[in-house]
């Protein structure tokens, strides 16, 4: 408490912030308000979550360090451990034909000619799969996401839809047998907009055999609506009636793709049990597991997934893909079958972000106090249902949660079919989304209240202890928010720079946005691991979290090294394998650090207490007194067991008992008895807590061109407490840069027939190295006491930030407000009305 | 028609059709670090050096490398050793998709550069054809910052000096992971 | 993905011609970069690779200009990129007009024939050909300039072998939008002022291909001369497609084509990427302009 008091009279001492000076001749309808001082004279709040990190993670040996990833030299070497390079040399070949039609009915389907092209072995259409419905997305059971697909259908529903599948010895083979196929179809009208689905007359699936497992969405699919719901706190109208300013506005994001470099791809085999075997670039194998034998109508014992290295997913390796496909070729043909899907199909016939439409209506008081904030999202699932009723979602509960001390809020929602490519999981699963749209209207409020726009936020945000409605009415234990976005602003310089300034042909200009997300789907999530000690004296982890190039092996070993006092490599990691490996929900949701970590440490414990039990039976002394401090299991002596430190060199007298852990090791599985010592722990959680972020964009605009350049960017995070701190900083500038992609240059484009223009990375383009020149991360951990040594997520928190700073920034450049991303140089031009 | 290459230092005669790529040839030829990301030239992974010159070998008809010497990572892995425990140490190597095609191209700009430190405006340039969704670009920049001998800000992280795996070469999957019915 | 009938490797550009002439789908292979974008097959695919196209060659008398370069057809961007030459001779516009082509590993492999052959409306390679008055020299057509190789319709069944640069000095400059730094141009402009010979200014990605501007500029254009050019630039036709609208094109072509000569006039060129805001503004300093 002294602390915190003598901090903020420090600040006072040294003067509050200076007013920054106005901008000489500012670019068009913007001015910079005078800086407000009113955070320098606040009582700095007694951040426990902030004090108590600051005193435990110094303590840590393994975890809150740089450490490097434990395939870092297989992939530097570019060894062949990625699914492609694992197929067999003699698999099948597999093509698809896909839908030239946004909607259609298949009336004839000829393949006589596709199968006499030398080498094609086989061509499949939907009169040959089975026909019970199931889902792609990759949830747990029972999923939320409706049962509307089937492996090929007689219903295509969007331009790319899967029509047939050839299956040939080469790929040249195939290509030409899909050009020979013939296909009458039965073109029916497309619904392609989809702020016009609700009960429009098109409906995208009236089948039979459609299922719904999760009541809780509201489903009324023959109105096109995939799911919907409202989530209400206190007294809108009332609240509302309080704001003497209301900023009402519309935002639009788009159908972002993923973009991972590694494309999907698959190849599944029978194995000498006569069991399906699916090797598959994927972040759930669980769930395919349960996914391929739903839709095969085989029992799941007949069916095991295997996970190699992945080649980045980003969410979109959440939604099964072509996994079904070669399992289902694989089974009929008693051969094995490989996939690889190009970039166009991975463009244009996979899953994408949703598309949403966000209505925001914020209501404030004159003095900035929020006080009513109204969320409507309508949210674009596309063709098929996969993660759209719980996509949706986090745009309200992962947005207004940040101002929780609102009087009164509203989120209410609705996710619709239309003919276009399905949507599915992407980094940010929906808070990207509705964080755009709401950190987008309170900087509108700051610029029309002439307020400070971090001033402001700093006014309104949730502290440390209160509750969250809309976040499942969850208590905030852990935050530096404040202190994250006070630190972002002291990077940039935020103080000695106006919000814009004009530097002749450009304007430079600041933007700033917050952020949060979850860590894991609260009592939904579970993660389990196997932790064994082997002949040697190392440890085997075995996991079925997925580790998609974040380094999550890495981070598991280091919270099982820190728990086992030992270096990270002496601790081994394996996964994924479905027969072999600790169930794991997936990689997805925030989850792997803050469950599967938990379950880590966990199962390290249970490891000790195993040792401990152990060498007292063979010592013949209580398990209480024995003591393993990583190299070494031993009984200290009696003056040991008193006062004096304990493993202390010198005078200390010597352990009354004592063996290497080596020794240890090799004696469980020696002389005929005993066992490898192993744990097996699960983690799963009623919480969730957020991790925070605040980012600043720095950007310079072109007057006569509306070219946007990110002249700088900072990130600061709170993700509780940095498990590897090299890995965490990777993560914040890799989302920082797909933000940025999302704000400024990646732009999903369909055309009138509902045919996807954006189909390669020519058109469709990420950011490269020159697009973000300059990105700086930092962080302000907070200590979660839920979670694992105080660790929270980081893995989707950082996407989530540069599309509304960037916007702000660009708004406050050119007076524009653009509020359907991206900001292409001719929306900031001529804006959006223009 | 008949191909014949010095693919990383050794002959190579193989029989192809002409529309065949070089990135095709290659990985048919055992190097499998070559890997490609996209149908259109944009994404960088591909990338070989041809006659010493980086290429992106989807772009390059396997008949017009007949006669001249091919390099893949599979050829450069003492010369690569120092560059990826530089990339290690950033964690710049996520997924790892992107990184041999970025080691080829880091490893020719070195050669082109013949001693001289560049500017983090040359590294940026010379890099820009190689995509990466992962990083962000900035540990990569760190890393090869550090490996061209530029000096790194005050403020630019560190990363770690120390190399956590296990000593010793990585493991190599089986040819036919079906056949032994375990997969690495 | 790509897919090829019969390829030939000949001997003579003459013998490639001969092929061009037989078969109306013939294609003579440029770099080879873009062949996978193709559908459909190529029947005849024509490689050059043995008829010693690949350099950039001095010419001393040449019929035209005199003093000249002659770049071959299967010259590489990135040869362009780093010919002392023609930076010498362009007053380094070539490098400056590819350099944000892809990535060197592309412009390794893309060739100044392919680019030129190929036409294509945001090629900044044609732009700046056409910007500098170079002539392109086919075997069945001859010699043409630039603007008349562009201007030609439909398919170009001949054989490029050459393109002919005026040996300088000049002073030029390459201006372009794009809506990422690797992209193609949404608009793109190029100004050669060769002493002398006074001023070539080229609009491209309209998105049609690279035209002239004809407006008076003198050697130092005022401000009422940089006016006209806009406008002069904003007559050409344009239109819309995914990358822009209309509009924009239009409107930014303007902007791009008085950059584009105020560099090239000024003593500091600050079209390169290294250079920024603050490069351009420095030059106008030097010159005593105001901010």
């Amino acid at each position: 408490m002294t602390e915190s008091l003598n901090t903020s009279r420090q600040q006072a001492e040294n003067g509050a912030r200076p007013a920054a000076a106005p901008a000489p001749d500012a670019s068009p309808a913007y001015t910079k308000p005078a800086a407000t001082r009113a955070y320098a004279n606040a009582a700095w709040p007694a951040s426990s979550s902030y004090d108590l990190a600051r005193e435990i993670t110094p303590g840590l040996a393994q975890v809150s360090h740089p450490v490097v990833k434990k395939d870092a030299r297989a992939l530097l070497a570019g060894k062949p451990v990625y699914t492609d390079d694992l197929a067999p040399a003699d698999a099948l070949v597999m093509k698809i034909l896909r839908s030239p039609h946004a909607h259609a009915r298949i009336r004839a389907i000829d393949t006589g000619r596709a199968l006499k092209v030398p080498g094609v072995v086989a061509v499949y259409t939907y009169r040959d799969v089975p026909r019970t419905r199931f889902t792609l997305a990759g949830q747990s059971n029972p999923e939320a996401s409706p049962y509307d697909r089937l492996i090929l259908d007689e219903v295509v529903r969007y331009v790319g839809d899967e029509v047939a599948f050839v299956v040939a010895e080469t790929e040249r083979a195939a290509m030409r047998a899909l050009r020979l196929i013939k296909v009458d179809y039965e073109v029916l009208p497309a619904l392609l907009d989809f702020t016009s689905a609700i009960d429009n007359p098109v409906v995208v699936h009236d089948e039979e055999g459609y299922q719904v497992k999760a009541g809780w969405i509201n489903n009324e699919r023959l109105r096109n609506i995939c799911a919907q719901g409202e989530s209400s706190f206190g007294d809108l109208d009332a609240a509302f009636a309080q704001a003497e300013v209301v900023i009402d506005r519309v935002y639009h994001t788009k159908a972002d793709a993923q973009a991972m470099m590694e494309t999907f791809r698959a190849y599944a085999y029978p194995d000498m049990y006569g069991r399906i075997t699916c090797v598959s670039s994927t972040q759930v194998p669980f769930h395919i597991r349960r996914q391929i034998a739903t839709a095969l109508e085989i029992p799941p014992s007949q069916v095991r997934v295997v996970k190699p290295r992945i080649g980045g997913g980003f969410g979109a390796k959440q939604t099964g893909c072509c996994e079904t496909f070669v399992a289902f070729a694989a089974q009929r043909l008693g051969r094995p079958v490989k996939i690889t899907y190009t970039r166009e199909e991975t463009m244009t016939a996979s899953n994408s972000r949703h598309e949403m439409q966000m209505h925001v209506r914020l209501g404030a008081r004159k003095d900035g106090t929020i006080v009513a904030i109204d969320l409507h999202t309508l949210s674009n699932t596309g063709a098929y249902g996969e993660h759209g009723p719980t996509t949706v979602g986090l745009s309200g509960h992962k947005s207004l949660p940040l101002y929780s001390r609102a009087l009164a809020s509203r989120f209410t929602f609705q996710v619709v079919y239309t003919n276009t490519m399905p949507a599915g999981a992407y980094r940010g699963y929906g808070a990207t989304q509705g964080l755009f749209a709401l950190e987008s209207a309170v900087n509108e409020l700051a610029d029309t209240l002439g307020m400070d726009p971090c001033d402001l936020r700093v006014q309104n945000l949730t502290r440390e202890g209160e509750l969250m409605p809309q976040f499942d009415n969850q208590v905030l234990y852990s935050t530096t928010l404040e202190r994250c976005l006070r630190r972002a602003q002291e990077m940039i310089g935020w103080d000695k720079k106006p919000l814009a300034r004009d530097m002749g042909d450009k304007v430079r200009a600041l933007g700033v946005s917050l952020a949060m997300q979850g860590s894991c789907i609260l009592n939904v999530d579970i993660g389990s691991v196997d932790l064994r000690l082997e002949e040697g004296g190392f440890y085997a982890l075995s996991i079925g979290a997925t580790d998609m190039g974040t380094g999550c092996d890495t981070i598991l070993a280091q919270f099982a090294a820190e728990a086992l006092d030992c270096p990270v490599d002496r601790v081994v990691v394996r996964g994924v394998d479905t027969d072999t490996s600790p169930y794991d929900t997936g990689s997805y949701a925030s989850s792997t650090t803050y469950i599967t970590g938990a379950a880590t440490l966990k199962a390290a414990e249970q490891l000790r207490a195993q040792m401990a039990r152990m060498a007292a039976g063979w010592w013949g002394v209580d398990p209480a007194d024995v003591r393993f401090d990583g190299d070494r299991v031993y009984v200290p002596a009696p003056e040991g067991l008193a006062g004096v430190p304990e493993g202390a060199v010198g005078n200390a007298p010597a352990p009354l008992r004592e063996m290497t852990l080596e020794a240890f090791a090799n004696k469980c599985v020696s002389g005929g008895k005993g066992d490898a010592l192993t744990a097996h722990a699960a983690q799963w959680s009623e919480f969730s807590p957020p991790p925070f972020m605040a980012g600043i964009a720095e950007v310079d605009v072109d007057k006569a061109t509306g070219k946007v350049d990110v002249v700088d960017y900072v990130g600061v995070v709170d993700c509780g407490t940095v498990v590897n701190t090299n890995l965490a900083r990777v993560q914040a500038e890799g989302g920082i840069s797909q933000g940025i992609g999302m704000a400024l240059t990646e732009d999903v484009q369909y055309d009138a027939r509902g045919r996807m223009r954006t189909r390669s990375f020519m058109s469709y383009k990420l950011p490269a190295r020159e697009d973000v020149p300059s990105i700086r991360v930092d962080f302000v951990p907070s200590y979660e006491k839920t979670g694992p040594l105080g660790a929270k997520s980081i893995g989707e928190v950082v996407i989530n930030t540069p599309s509304p700073a960037i916007a702000s920034a660009v708004a406050h450049a050119t007076g524009h407000y653009i509020r359907t991303l991206p900001l292409t140089p001719e929306k900031v031009l001529f804006g959006e009305e223009g | 028609m008949n191909v014949t290459m010095k693919l990383n230092g050794v002959a190579v005669t193989d029989d192809v059709a002409p529309d065949t790529t070089l990135y095709a040839f290659l990985r048919d030829h055992n190097c499998k670090s070559v890997k490609c990301g996209c149908e259109t030239t944009n994404c960088g992974l591909c990338t070989v050096w041809l006659d010493g010159a980086p290429v992106l070998s989807c772009a390059v008809l396997a008949v017009r490398a007949d006669g001249r010497s091919v390099t893949t990572l599979e050829g450069l892995q003492a010369e690569s050793a120092r560059l990826a425990q530089c990339l290690a140490e950033q964690g710049a190597e996520q997924c790892g998709f992107c990184s041999p095609g970025l080691i080829m191209n880091v490893l020719a700009f070195e050669r082109e550069l013949a001693g001289r430190v560049p500017t983090d405006g040359e590294i940026r340039h010379y890099l820009a054809g190689n995509l990466c969704r992962c990083t962000g670009y900035m540990s990569q920049m760190r890393a090869v910052k550090r490996y061209l001998g530029c000096a790194l800000g005050p403020d630019d992280w560190q990363g770690t000096s120390v190399m956590a795996d296990v000593a010793g070469p990585a493991p190599v999957a089986p040819v036919s992971a079906a056949a032994s019915g375990e997969v690495a | 993905m790509l897919s090829m009938g019969k390829y030939v490797r000949v001997g003579s550009v003459e013998e490639a011609y001969e092929l061009v002439r037989q078969n109306r789908r013939a294609c003579v292979l440029g770099g080879g970069a873009w062949l996978r974008l193709g559908t459909g097959t190529i029947p005849v695919a024509i490689d050059l690779a043995d008829c010693a196209l690949d350099t950039v060659e001095p010419i001393d008398d040449d019929p035209v200009f005199g003093r000249a370069l002659g770049i071959g057809a299967y010259v590489t961007l990135r040869q362009l990129e780093r010919s002392a030459e023609l930076a010498a001779a362009t007053d380094g516009l070539l490098a400056r007009a590819v350099r944000d082509i892809v990535g060197v590993q592309f412009r390794n492999v893309a060739t100044v024939g392919g680019s030129v052959a190929g036409r294509f409306g945001f090629s900044d390679v044609c732009c700046a050909l056409l910007a500098l008055g170079a002539h392109a020299e086919l075997v069945g057509a001859g010699r043409l300039p630039m603007e008349d190789l562009l201007a030609r319709q439909g398919r170009l069944r001949d054989v490029l072998t050459r393109v002919i640069v005026p040996a300088g000095p000049v002073r030029a400059s390459y201006q372009a939008v794009r809506n990422q730094s690797t992209d193609f141009p949404v608009a793109s402009a190029c100004a050669v002022y060769a002493q002398g010979g006074g001023w070539r200014v080229a609009v491209g990605a309209r998105p049609g291909r690279a035209r002239l501007v004809a407006t008076p500029l003198s050697a130092e254009p005022a401000p009422a001369e940089l006016e006209a050019l806009a406008d002069a630039a904003r007559t050409l036709p344009f239109s819309g497609n995914m990358w822009a609208s209309e509009r924009y094109r239009r409107h930014v072509a303007g902007v791009l084509a008085c950059r584009a000569v105020e560099d090239a006039a000024g003593p500091v060129r600050t079209d390169a990427l290294e250079s920024s805001a603050e490069a351009r503004a420095a030059a106008r300093a030097e010159r005593g302009e105001a901010q």
